[in-house]
């Protein structure tokens, strides 16, 4: 079966133009001999057998075709883009978005979580890096306060306390890591409508991805992400990245969002 | 259902039983239509899952649950799913009905851990015995239809419409 993805407006990042893509948005790279891999106990590493590449043009022809990847569920939701301004809080941004992106899969109604309400108990409210696993770890036993009462970026202590009762109805409770640099994983992940938490380390920015792609002119495929940079960042707020350059360091899919 | 219906699907539940096939029956709360289900034969006892089915129908949780729908669904496919689930699936048509209809619906993979999920409703709803998937459910206080999910996006609304309160 020959088929290419239709892009639309998305930009595609390669070997060509990735250097254009590095911009250090405060991702720090996860201490990987304090926390190995698969060590938090919400998200056990993924053992399952991939979708053999063989069988990928098919279900992205049949995606794309129904319109029923994750990102054309997200747009018809309305769904909103993260935002994270001046923060360095990408990995809590992605992370979130990833756990938001499976909530409408699952068929709950969405409700928008303040990244900096998970960032901020983190990084001792302090405008830091950090990565996935933290976030995913604090989403699952604590949960994240709404943006409607904690605004997404606000780095401020005192919105800690009141709004703390808030969380428990906005938790990811179960996650699955994946093996690092397995873009067959990614991948599958992608098929599955699971929502991922990316690491690229190239770029130093954590992205959520959500949909998968082939691309045209080879026989690469690749991963449609969100970028935390609003609506109008390259064009639509989604970026491509072709599979020479989407191996990612640290992935976490979401397998159940609890709440509402 | 009529005397004559009601006696045309004794026979066909007695002829699939006498050729190894297992029916369930889960009658419509409003006495009306009456649905069945195969269920994966010789997996386990008819009355068994009948039996299951009553167990859950008591929890209070599904009994205060009202109108709410449940797909449970393999997505770690070996070959595509047909169009028409997926459209159903994550398609738009039954997703806005059921937003606008019903007071919570949720897809979950079979194999989705939901020990931590924190509405004891959709607990005790995963629970219930279910065919080859994908599988619906349909609850109106108790479990009103529970059976294959339809192929395409019309045939899944022409039953949430019909078990509609």
């Amino acid at each position: 079966m020959s088929f290419t993805s239709e892009l639309g407006d998305a930009v595609v990042i390669d070997e060509s133009n990735a250097h254009e893509f590095v911009h250090d948005s405060g991702y720090v790279e996860r201490d990987w001999d304090a926390d190995p891999l698969g060590s938090e106990p919400c998200a056990p590493l993924n053992t399952d057998p991939t979708i053999p590449r063989d069988d990928w043009d098919e279900l992205i022809e049949q995606g794309e075709r129904t319109k029923t990847f994750v990102n054309h569920l997200l747009d018809r939701e309305g769904v909103p883009f993260k935002y994270q301004a001046s923060t360095n809080f990408c990995a809590s941004n992605a992370t979130i978005c990833a756990g938001q992106a499976a909530q409408v899969v699952q068929g709950q109604a969405f409700r928008s979580w303040s990244p900096a309400s998970v960032a901020c108990p983190i990084t001792g409210f302090v405008n830091k890096g950090h990565w996935p696993k933290q976030v995913v770890a604090y989403l699952s036993k604590y949960g994240a306060v709404p943006s409607t009462l904690w605004p997404d970026n606000e780095i401020n202590e005192s919105l800690f306390k009141p709004t703390f009762a808030a969380r428990d109805d906005n938790r990811v409770a179960e996650w699955t890591e994946q093996p690092r640099f397995s873009f067959e994983h990614l991948m599958t992940a992608m098929l599955k409508r699971q929502p991922t938490a990316a690491v690229f380390m190239w770029m130093k920015h954590v992205v959520c991805a959500l949909y998968p792609v082939k691309l045209p002119g080879s026989d690469h495929y690749g991963i449609g992400c969100r970028n935390s940079y609003g609506p109008r960042w390259n064009r639509n707020g989604y970026l491509v990245i072709d599979e020479a350059k989407a191996n990612a360091d640290e992935m976490f899919s979401v397998r159940v969002v609890t709440g509402m | 259902m009529t005397i004559s219906k009601r006696l045309l699907a004794l026979c066909l539940v007695l002829t699939l039983a006498a050729n190894g096939c297992r029916l369930w029956v889960v009658p419509d709360q409003r006495g009306g239509d009456q649905s069945a289900a195969e269920v994966d034969s010789g997996a386990d006892d008819g009355s068994a899952t009948e039996s299951k089915i009553a167990e859950i129908s008591e929890s209070g949780a599904i009994k205060a649950g009202g109108y709410r729908v449940l797909v449970l669904l393999e997505t770690d496919f070996k070959k595509p799913m047909a169009d028409g689930y997926v459209q159903a699936i994550y398609g738009p048509e039954v997703r806005s009905w059921l937003k606008g209809n019903s007071q919570g619906f949720r897809f979950f993979d079979q194999h989705t851990p939901i020990g931590k999920e924190a509405d004891q409703f959709w607990k005790d709803a995963a629970k219930l015995p279910h065919g080859d998937l994908p599988w619906l459910f349909i609850f109106n206080g108790k479990p009103s239809y529970t059976g294959p999910l339809p192929q395409s996006p019309a045939e899944v609304l022409k039953l949430l419409k019909a078990r509609k309160p």
